[in-house]
């Protein structure tokens, strides 16, 4: 490994040296903010020859050398800058882009702009801007990044109002989620039906979901990643936002005038603290919080530094107290995630930028009972959870404009402790600590190179080496990338890609909901690690006069070594004995069961993200297949998610510059369910004359059942107005607009039929939420 | 502020008033089938004087209940069991208020090691029919022991019960602890009834063959308690080396039984070894002990 990373070091500096042409480089960031702008469309037209700024806004161009150049930085949003140089030798040129103001006027078509879809080599990529996320109605007005993803094609929502994604057929456990280079594992609010990801905080969100470049690794289905703002260098600003569910605040500004910023971003719900006067010391505590903090250090165009970091916790608690038994009895559960990312970016010469990252991320979930009596005390406390530690470093070297090579390694300790036992008795005097951990390794090693072969031809090649070391099983996977663009007249392109992926982690779950009882478990000797292989054909087009994006893929994925629980198997790891001394830990792999699945389809994307309407069509037509060899007797099944149809239509229009609408619809065909077909009871073997019998349900095979399709209307509008001290919003907003009764679960029960006198055996479709006004209020300073 | 206000407080109060009725709603399905099945619940074993079976009806998930039309015609069933040379006629209920159907020994024997074959012919004309084939050997009682491990929770001393795996053969055990009241009656004749019992199902051997087996359950026991009217209480237990079928019926049921009322929990397909119908037909060789 060593001399392998010495190697690449040294193939990239004797390239470096013996470089004869002129390189133009430097940072693009935001006017007003300094905030560094990613994805910039940095092109000289008449070269025809461009690049795009890097996550930390850096670009560099190798050009040969010319007396007078026009270089144009374009982005989404912002106004185009030009500079006219006149130079034969290298220069760092830096750049601040103006937003847009928000007029009615609809944006100037801008020719230059090279961050087109049919400009890109890259596909199965969809982003939207943090303000459009704003923008779109949600429920309770709880903005929130991960089900504004699910509006997309080729992403599926889970159950109603959960913030699950289900990419091209994989499971919410083969999602990459990183925030600032850190994994977060648990990406649920209040049992799935928020994201912890705070809007407010956020620069932006980018998901990709097939022809995955070599520098993402570890998941089957999708990376979503996410970068959090540094924090505005000139001067403090703020927002603050009131909503139904929770309020939030977020403050930003330097500690060091274009030096050093900060940023920091709170959220808290605050239902138990409006109720719990009301109902009084019996209603349960219940609440989230999250905090996002960030801090930054310009030492110079060589080295910046970054700090940030993420934490937040949902806490259930009930609290019992007996004046009888002179007892005080607490039951609950909490589960919450903490992130701390260090990185330092170093700009080795104009072509040679490097990020390296020090990374700790912990999600952990603990369900307990605690009792304190005249006795003494008493608690059994059951907790599981994931915590890695992750070494990562990249370099983006531009040698020339033709080529972009990435390379970097990354080290990752994962602590595996899918369950763990604590129990404190005063009363007996014994106490003990049951504690299953894992301790695993992850490694990996990636090259890739964006090859600009021709002015039609754009490639992305890259291989990735993954390793994973657990207890004595040593698992090495090659991984090759592949992703490519072949442009045609009037900004079309048609492109292809190829990505075979490794996931050393599986979730186990069973309800399907993103609960906190999901447990991360690492593959084992047992249990090998999860793979995928994905290949994808696509047309992208854009209409620059309509300010329109048009792409349509068509893919098939190919997954082994899913795992799933089996049937009737329980996430809490234990078995009760008949005392506590024998209560004992149950292995997890006799509880699952490994399988394969493929998934096919096709997506239509219709996208604007600029002008007074902005939003965009999305269709997705597809296929799911299951097979495990101990569910379903083995036979192929399509899972709970397998939806045919799924269409969304995303829409936000400036009515006037202080008045914003919005319209969300969306319709799915309905999910796959496993129902009885019919129910009996049973007692078993017994040698009473009167045995007590149960009832039992008898099921065809599994899935068998389509639900009622899922379909909903959200609506929304927003009041700006300009106040001395800053901007403030009202949103008023309805979720399910015309109150449609979407399926969350399905019962049967009998009912009397007054026309026939007799009984009735009926199915009832059980929804979660109603029409669900809500109304919210935020100000910006 | 006024109308926001005003939105609050209906937002709060549609929370409030969130009744089943109002999120539920009768879905117009096609696509499940309605028909009933017999169900069947018999288990048989060479130390037994009397066959039971218990037949049950499925209760589709949609459509009208059959249920008054099967109790007033079940006993209308024709219920057979045969070896392959012999065969017998269970005898029906009696009145309307059971569904299980006896045969006495005198008329037909369970023998270990053999296969038996049972038939229902339901009122309706459905068929159903199942095979099972009684372990040959059965646990050695001189081996069967409790053990105790301290007192429980009702205050009485609690045991498990340990015995020694029948080697050489894939053996699935079931441990049954009964209480039971022998009663003198009038003129020499007396009943003995089982009050209570408490079992632990689908134990195996897996790994462990011919070695010592225990109980993770563990059981009240008491001796001998002699009663004012000339009877007397007891603890009988029994070690049940059972059949396959059993194993994965008992399982599946105790697994229904922890995963019932939670509409989110994977479904379990309940094992049955019924052909044209549901349920069990099992067979098992047991060992049994007073304590």
């Amino acid at each position: 490994m060593k001399q392998l990373i010495l190697f690449t070091y040294f193939i990239i500096f004797t390239y470096t040296a013996n470089a004869q042409k002129i390189t133009i480089s430097g940072y693009v960031r935001e006017q007003g903010s300094k905030e560094s702008l990613a994805n910039v469309a940095v092109a000289i037209p008449n070269l025809k020859i461009g690049t795009q700024t890097n996550n930390y806004g850096f670009y560099s161009l190798t050009i040969s050398n010319a007396e007078t150049l026009e270089l144009v930085f374009s982005m989404l949003g912002y106004q185009s800058e030009k500079r006219n140089i006149t130079t034969n030798a290298s220069q760092q040129i830096d750049i601040e882009l103006k937003i847009k103001s928000t007029d009615l006027k609809e944006v100037i078509v801008n020719a230059e702009r090279q961050n087109f879809v049919s400009e890109s080599e890259q596909m199965s990529v969809v982003s939207v801007p943090i303000k459009q996320i704003k923008d779109i109605p949600a429920l309770l007005g709880e903005k929130d990044v991960l089900k504004v993803l699910q509006l997309m094609p080729g992403v599926q929502k889970g159950r109603e109002g959960s913030a699950g994604l289900y990419v091209r057929g994989g499971g919410p456990d083969q999602n990459l989620l990183i925030l600032d280079d850190a994994v977060v594992y648990n990406a649920n609010h209040l049992f799935g039906f928020f994201s912890v990801f705070n809007g407010d905080a956020l620069k932006s969100v980018e998901m990709t979901k097939g022809g995955f470049p070599a520098r993402f690794g570890g998941r089957l289905s999708s990376v979503i990643e996410m970068q959090m703002k540094e924090g505005n260098k000139e001067k403090i600003h703020g927002e603050a936002g009131i909503g139904l569910l929770s309020s939030r605040l977020t403050l930003e500004g330097p500690l060091k005038k274009n030096v050093s910023s900060f940023l920091f971003s709170a959220r808290r719900s605050y239902a138990d603290a409006i109720l719990k006067p009301i109902a009084g010391n019996d209603f349960p505590t219940m609440y989230f919080y999250d905090l996002n903090m960030k801090v930054n250090y310009d030492f110079g165009q060589k080295n910046k530094l970054y700090l940030s970091g993420y934490f937040g916790r949902d806490v259930f608690d009930f609290q019992e107290n007996s004046q009888t038994r002179d007892s005080q009895e607490s039951n609950g559960f909490n589960w919450g995630n903490a992130t701390t990312t260090l990185r330092w970016n170093h700009l080795f010469n104009q072509k040679l930028f490097s990020n390296t990252s020090l990374i700790f991320t912990n999600y952990n979930f603990k369900v307990y009972n605690e009792e304190t009596t005249d006795k003494g005390f008493y608690s059994l406390a059951y907790s599981s959870g994931i915590r890695d530690f992750t070494l990562k470093s990249d370099i983006d070297f531009l040698p020339s404009s033709q080529h972009a090579i990435r390379t970097g390694i990354l080290l990752t300790a994962h602590r595996f402790t899918p369950s763990a036992l604590i129990l404190v008795d005063a009363r007996t005097d014994t106490s003990g600590i049951k504690k299953n951990a894992t301790d695993a390794v992850e490694t990996a090693l990636y090259a890739e190179d964006v090859w600009h072969v021709n002015e039609k031809i754009t490639v992305n090649a890259g291989l990735r080496l993954s390793n994973f070391n657990v207890n004595s099983k040593k698992y090495f996977n090659f991984e090759p990338r592949f992703s490519g663009a072949y442009r045609l007249p009037n900004h079309l392109a048609i492109k292809a890609s190829y990505a075979r992926m490794n996931q050393y982690i599986h979730l186990l779950s069973n309800s399907g909901l993103g609960l906190p009882t999901d447990l991360w478990v690492s593959a084992t000797d047992k249990i090998p690690p999860q793979t995928s292989q994905q290949i994808a054909l696509g047309l992208a087009k854009d209409f620059p006069d309509k300010n329109l994006s048009l792409t349509v893929e068509t893919y098939y994925k190919k997954m082994d070594n899913i795992i799933g629980y089996k049937e009737g198997a329980s996430f809490l790891l234990l078995e009760f004995g008949p005392d506590a001394q024998k209560t004992s830990e149950v292995d997890w792999q006799e509880n699952v069961t490994s399988g394969k699945g493929k998934a096919y389809g096709m997506e239509i994307l219709l996208q604007r993200k600029v002008g007074r309407l902005k939003g965009w069509v999305g269709y997705t037509l597809s296929w799911i297949k299951h097979q495990f060899a101990e569910i379903n007797d083995g036979k192929e099944f399509a899972p709970r998610y397998d939806r045919r149809h799924d269409l969304s239509i995303v829409g936000t229009y400036q009515l006037k510059p202080k008045i914003t609408l919005s319209a969300t619809w969306v319709y799915g065909t309905g999910n796959r369910l496993t129902i009885p077909i019919a129910s009996s009871r049973l007692g078993g073997h017994t040698n009473i004359s009167n045995p007590v019998d149960t009832k039992v349900n008898y099921y065809d095979e599994r899935n068998s059942f389509q639900a009622a399709a899922y379909h909903r209307l959200d609506l929304g509008i927003q009041f700006h107005k300009q106040k001395k001290r800053g901007e403030r919003t009202w949103e008023i907003s309805l979720y399910n607009a015309y109150n449609r009764i979407n399926p969350f679960y399905y019962e049967s029960a009998q009912a009397y039929n007054t026309t026939t006198g007799a009984y009735e055996n009926k199915l009832y479709r059980k929804g979660l939420f109603p029409i669900v006004p809500s109304v919210s209020y935020s100000f910006k300073f | 502020m006024k109308i926001p206000y005003l939105i609050f407080v209906v937002t709060l109060l549609l929370f409030t008033s969130c009744e089943d009725d109002f999120l539920s709603v009768e879905e117009n399905v096609n696509n499940i089938p309605s028909s009933t099945a017999p169900t069947i619940e018999a288990f048989i074993c060479p130390q037994d004087t009397l066959i039971k079976v218990k037949l049950n009806y499925t209760r589709p998930i949609v459509g009208t209940s059959i249920y008054q039309v099967w109790l007033a015609n079940v006993s209308k069933a024709i219920v057979t069991i045969t070896d392959g040379t012999k065969t017998a006629t269970f005898d029906k209920p009696e009145g309307n208020v059971s569904s299980t159907f006896t045969l006495n020994v005198k008329f037909f024997k369970i023998e270990a090691g053999k296969t038996y074959t049972l038939k229902v012919i339901n009122y309706d004309g459905q068929q159903a029919e199942a095979t099972c084939t009684i372990p040959l050997n059965s646990v050695d009682l001189k081996k069967v022991t409790v053990q105790e491990i301290g007192i429980g929770e009702l205050g009485g001393k609690k045991y498990i019960i340990n015995w020694d795996d029948i080697p050489n053969e894939e053996n699935y055990y079931s441990i049954y602890v009964l209480d039971k009241t022998y009663s003198p009656g009038v003129g020499g004749e007396f009943y003995v009834y089982v009050g209570s019992e408490y079992s632990e199902h689908s134990i195996t051997d897996l790994n462990n063959d011919g070695k010592r087996l225990s109980s993770t359950k563990s059981f009240y026991l008491q001796k001998r308690r002699d009663e004012y009217y000339g009877g007397y209480s007891f603890n009988e237990i029994q070690v049940l080396n059972t059949d396959i079928h059993y194993y994965r019926y008992h399982k599946d049921l105790a697994e229904n039984a922890f995963t019932q009322d939670n509409p989110f929990a994977e479904p379990i397909k309940i094992y049955s070894n019924i052909k044209g119908g549901f349920g069990i037909f099992a067979g098992y060789n047991r060992t049994s002990g007073i304590y």
